[in-house]
């Protein structure tokens, strides 16, 4: 089966390093090191950081990538 | 390419980032605002957003929308007011708690006697956050505020009640269950006659920090865990979110 993917956008302008993506993202994409929010690339697209972040400053874009090997 | 959050249409972009505390609850009903707008094709002339003061308070200058600013509680008035004098317009409140239930209570039991055909979404966080943390209409029993320091003795105000017993709609969700608390806006929206969405949310800086939570991920996570979703009742439980039309 397909497996979904997301590629990451953060809007640093608005982030206010809240924590709330880090702690909701089933695959610990975010981390949090000086202040600054960061992704590690593990992104699937399930979209909860995108809805639950209260600065609108993450953007998931999904791609469907026939060639990820299901885990 | 990258999508567009095309909801962001009906916020002025240029003043985000909004100025509330990193994980605050208002900016996620800010949100859910502008969805369920979008999702009814809202025009963006003709309609109004009305806010009294505090954190919530503030919702109203964010939209790209005619709004005001009104003085503390005085939301419903001015709102019913904008209605009256215009029947075509969708008439909109973002307002707090201690807004809407404190100080402008008493309009609370007036436009929902007369029926005004106006939508209100409450940010309901049980405290006036602005001001630092006070015990507030909606706080509940045995909770820790400033003004309660070994914990409010007072039974928190029904709004439940006061709304239905006018045979207005009532909706109640939280911050958590977002789809949920999407659609209670969006049916209050198309509801004609006045209609009630209380929100709970999450203030934690004046709030859930003297409560003993860490962050506002762990109050999120609390509504999940305190509130069950009733879709049969006409009457929620303390526990429950639904909808009572
Ligand atoms: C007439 C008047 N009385 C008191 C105040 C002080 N005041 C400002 S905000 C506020 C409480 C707001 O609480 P709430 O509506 O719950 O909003 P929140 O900040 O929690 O979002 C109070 C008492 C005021 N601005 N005007
Ligand atoms: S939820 Fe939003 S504001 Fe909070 S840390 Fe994540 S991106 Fe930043
Ligand atoms: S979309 Fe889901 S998987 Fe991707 S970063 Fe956000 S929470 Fe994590
Ligand atoms: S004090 Fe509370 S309600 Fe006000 S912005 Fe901060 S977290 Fe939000
Ligand atoms: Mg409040």
């Amino acid at each position: 089966m397909a497996k979904k993917q997301g590629i990451v956008h953060i809007n640093h302008k608005r982030c206010k390093v809240c924590g709330i993506c880090v702690k909701i993202c089933p695959v610990q994409n975010y981390t949090i090191s000086q202040n600054k929010l960061t992704e590690l690339g593990k992104c699937i697209a399930c979209l909860q950081c995108e809805r639950y972040c209260p600065d609108m400053a993450l953007i998931i874009d999904t791609k469907d990538d026939k060639k990820t090997p299901t885990r | 390419m990258t999508k567009e959050l095309t909801y962001l249409n009906y916020l002025k972009q240029e003043r985000l980032p909004h100025q509330w505390c990193p994980g605050c609850g208002n900016g996620i009903i800010l949100k859910l605002s502008c969805l369920a707008m979008e999702k009814l094709n809202f025009p963006k002339k003709g309609t109004v957003m009305v806010s009294g003061i505090g954190c919530s308070g503030r919702s109203a200058g964010f939209f790209d929308l005619d709004s005001v600013h009104t003085a503390h509680g005085r939301a419903l008035p001015v709102a019913e007011g904008i209605k009256l004098a215009n029947e075509e317009l969708n008439v909109m409140i973002i307002s707090g708690d201690g807004d809407l239930f404190g100080i402008g209570g008493n309009h609370l039991l007036h436009a929902s006697r007369r029926n005004t055909d106006i939508t209100v979404i409450c940010i309901s966080n049980a405290i006036y956050g602005m001001t630092g943390g006070q015990c507030s209409p909606t706080t509940e029993i045995s909770s820790k505020t400033l003004t309660t320091p070994r914990g409010n003795a007072d039974t928190p105000v029904n709004v439940q009640a006061i709304v239905t017993a006018h045979n207005c709609f009532y909706a109640r969700s939280t911050t958590f269950h977002f789809n949920h608390a999407m659609k209670c806006i969006f049916e209050a929206l198309q509801h004609k006659g006045f209609s009630f969405v209380e929100i709970k949310s999450q203030c934690i800086t004046n709030d859930g920090r003297r409560r003993g939570f860490k962050n506002s991920y762990e109050m999120l996570m609390s509504y999940k865990d305190n509130y069950k979703i009733n879709n049969s009742s006409n009457k929620l439980e303390h526990n429950e979110i639904g909808i009572i039309k």
